[in-house]
């Protein structure tokens, strides 16, 4: 459903992302994960055309869509959140969400639908400045699935939530998943959160790829290992598990 | 949703419209009735001024120059070609608003904050010179006098009547545009562009498309404007009138509806009351401005606001003791 193609961006002389390649399957639940700066957060930005690729080239349903607009990428039917969590302040809930249905392109959702499935029908009326954190960022989710898109980006959406809101929500996302058949790409920090959730996954360090496959071998692989734990670590690792 | 008029302000609402278009019966002066015509010209200069600045988050503070491009372009085709001013009116708010979304609309595409706010002052201001240096078609320095009225022959109540309806139309089609479609993408450019791009909105055609509905707007009422008082001159691009139409957006409400209406009225009428108050005219007209920010930075419509939750709450309260 989404392939990438030696993908880079460099910002002056840092290589930000270098040669990325890889593919999430329809219906899928795909994991991105990588220290702070390891280029995650690039690599939604150019597949969502916010920034141009240096080189390299981005598909979506077998078309090109390398170098498209935001607004274009959001019509083909891709939706992406922020990790900073955003909203339109002065809107209420059900409005914001209704930009999304407006302006989504083809065969969008009604925002009742939306307040509904995401059970915050009882928020609509509250401008969103009001909102706490967790419905702040459940209120850009729902303004994302108003456009009806077929693969779902997330960037850090569990950031600053507690044990139980974190469990609320990958709910949430397995109803996204299973019930509409949305594929999910999402980046996470936390490894257990991200092994539970997905099948496979891909770790990025220093903007290239260091790991790309099954989420429940990760931990087995030593590079991660080095990269997550830290080299001096790495006997006293292997000799624990 | 949240209803921008709630009961109360409809009522008001359309008090003050019946008392507008009862106002000349009840005999006010020629002077009265001059400034209501400013009232009625500058709340529409005013409201898509804030169409730019308040609801899309555009700072633009070129608008008094697509006011003296309609009213120019109105005025020298009314007085050079005798054309009547039904057809050159549109005719200026055409060539306003292809001007502008050319040489703003589109640079605008490029630029954000501070250095639209830049673009837009300098051509403004680069406008006085180009009409000193036309001084054939456009009159100079001098500006253009005895432009016709709007029928040969016409007097005052004529006119206050042609600019009220003028007033209501124009209002109305701004409440259409701000509760439309593309009302809706402008307020969400305005709070966050990032995330209306993400969510399909196109941001070059939305920002094309306020550039030209508030450049058209203007240029019209800058036709009505000319055709009303009769002259027009590069004073209309001095400091002053900028500074007051800026006033009347910030001391209104930026970003709200009735705010600029409101501003206007307190600008227009206070600002010839002060006329008493001789050279302290504008230090007392800046003084209420700095007033209004400091103990009200949303302008007389937080008062409004305010003032409308606390007799909700007083007649809740009436009703309990019931």
């Amino acid at each position: 459903m989404l392939e990438t193609r030696e993908l880079s961006r460099s910002f002056g002389k840092l290589a930000a992302l270098s040669n990325v390649s890889f593919s999430v399957d329809k219906g899928e639940v795909f994991g991105i994960a990588g220290p702070n700066g390891a280029g995650k957060s690039t690599l939604f930005n150019v597949i969502t055309g916010n920034y141009a690729p240096t080189s390299g080239k981005v598909f979506f349903c077998g078309n090109d869509i390398t170098g498209k607009k935001p607004y274009q990428i959001c019509q083909l039917g891709i939706g992406r959140t922020f990790q900073i969590p955003t909203t339109f302040h002065t809107l209420s809930v059900y409005d914001n969400i209704k930009v999304g249905s407006t302006f989504g392109g083809y065969k969008t959702r009604p925002p009742e639908e939306i307040l509904e499935f995401l059970n915050i029908s009882q928020l609509s009326a509250l401008p969103a400045r009001n909102l706490d954190l967790y419905s702040t960022k459940l209120t850009m989710l729902g303004a994302v699935l108003a456009t009806n898109c077929q693969l779902l980006m997330l960037d850090e959406p569990m950031a600053g939530f507690s044990i139980v809101e974190i469990n609320r929500f990958i709910e949430v996302l397995q109803r996204i998943n299973k019930e509409w058949g949305v594929t999910i790409v999402i980046i996470e920090h936390l490894l257990d959160i991200l092994i539970g959730l997905t099948e496979r996954m891909l770790i990025l360090s220093n903007g290239s790829l260091l790991y790309l496959g099954p989420s429940s071998e990760v931990t087995q692989d030593r590079k991660v290992v080095e990269v997550y734990i830290g080299a001096a670590h790495k006997e006293e690792f292997h000799a624990e598990s | 949703m949240k209803k921008i008029i709630s009961n109360w302000q409809a009522s008001f609402v359309a008090a003050i419209v019946i008392f507008l278009a009862a106002y000349p019966l009840l005999g006010p002066s020629s002077y009265l009735k001059h400034l209501f015509i400013l009232f009625f010209i500058w709340s529409v200069v005013a409201a898509y001024w804030n169409l730019l600045n308040g609801y899309v988050g555009i700072n633009s503070l070129g608008n008094i120059g697509f006011l003296a491009i309609g009213g120019y372009t109105s005025g020298i085709l009314a007085l050079r070609f005798g054309l009547s001013p039904l057809i050159t009116i549109p005719i200026g708010g055409v060539v306003t608003g292809l001007l502008v979304t050319l040489f703003l609309g589109f640079p605008a595409l490029r630029l954000s904050g501070i250095y639209i706010a830049l673009l837009t002052l300098i051509f403004a201001d680069s406008l006085p010179s180009i009409l000193t240096q036309t001084r054939d078609i456009t009159g100079g320095g001098m500006g253009l006098h005895e432009i016709p009225p709007f029928f040969p022959g016409m007097e005052k109540v004529h006119t206050y009547y042609i600019c009220f309806v003028f007033f209501l139309i124009a209002m109305l089609i701004l409440y259409k545009v701000i509760h439309s479609k593309t009302g809706l993408a402008f307020v969400a450019m305005r709070d966050s562009e990032n995330l209306a791009n993400t969510l399909g909105i196109n941001r070059y055609q939305e920002r094309l498309k306020v550039f030209a509905i508030s450049s058209f707007m203007t240029g019209i009422a800058g036709g009505f404007y000319v055709h009303s008082l009769g002259d027009i001159s590069p004073t209309t691009l001095s400091i002053e009138p900028f500074l007051l139409a800026l006033a009347m957006i910030e001391l209104g409400g930026i970003g709200t509806f009735f705010g600029p209406i409101l501003g206007a009225g307190v600008i227009v009428f206070g600002n010839e009351f002060l006329r008493l108050a001789g050279t302290l005219r504008l230090t007392l007209l800046g003084a209420l401005i700095c007033g209004v920010i400091l103990f009200y930075p949303g302008g007389i419509m937080q008062l409004v606001e305010e003032l409308g939750t606390r007799i909700k709450v007083l007649f809740n309260r009436k009703k309990v003791t019931e």
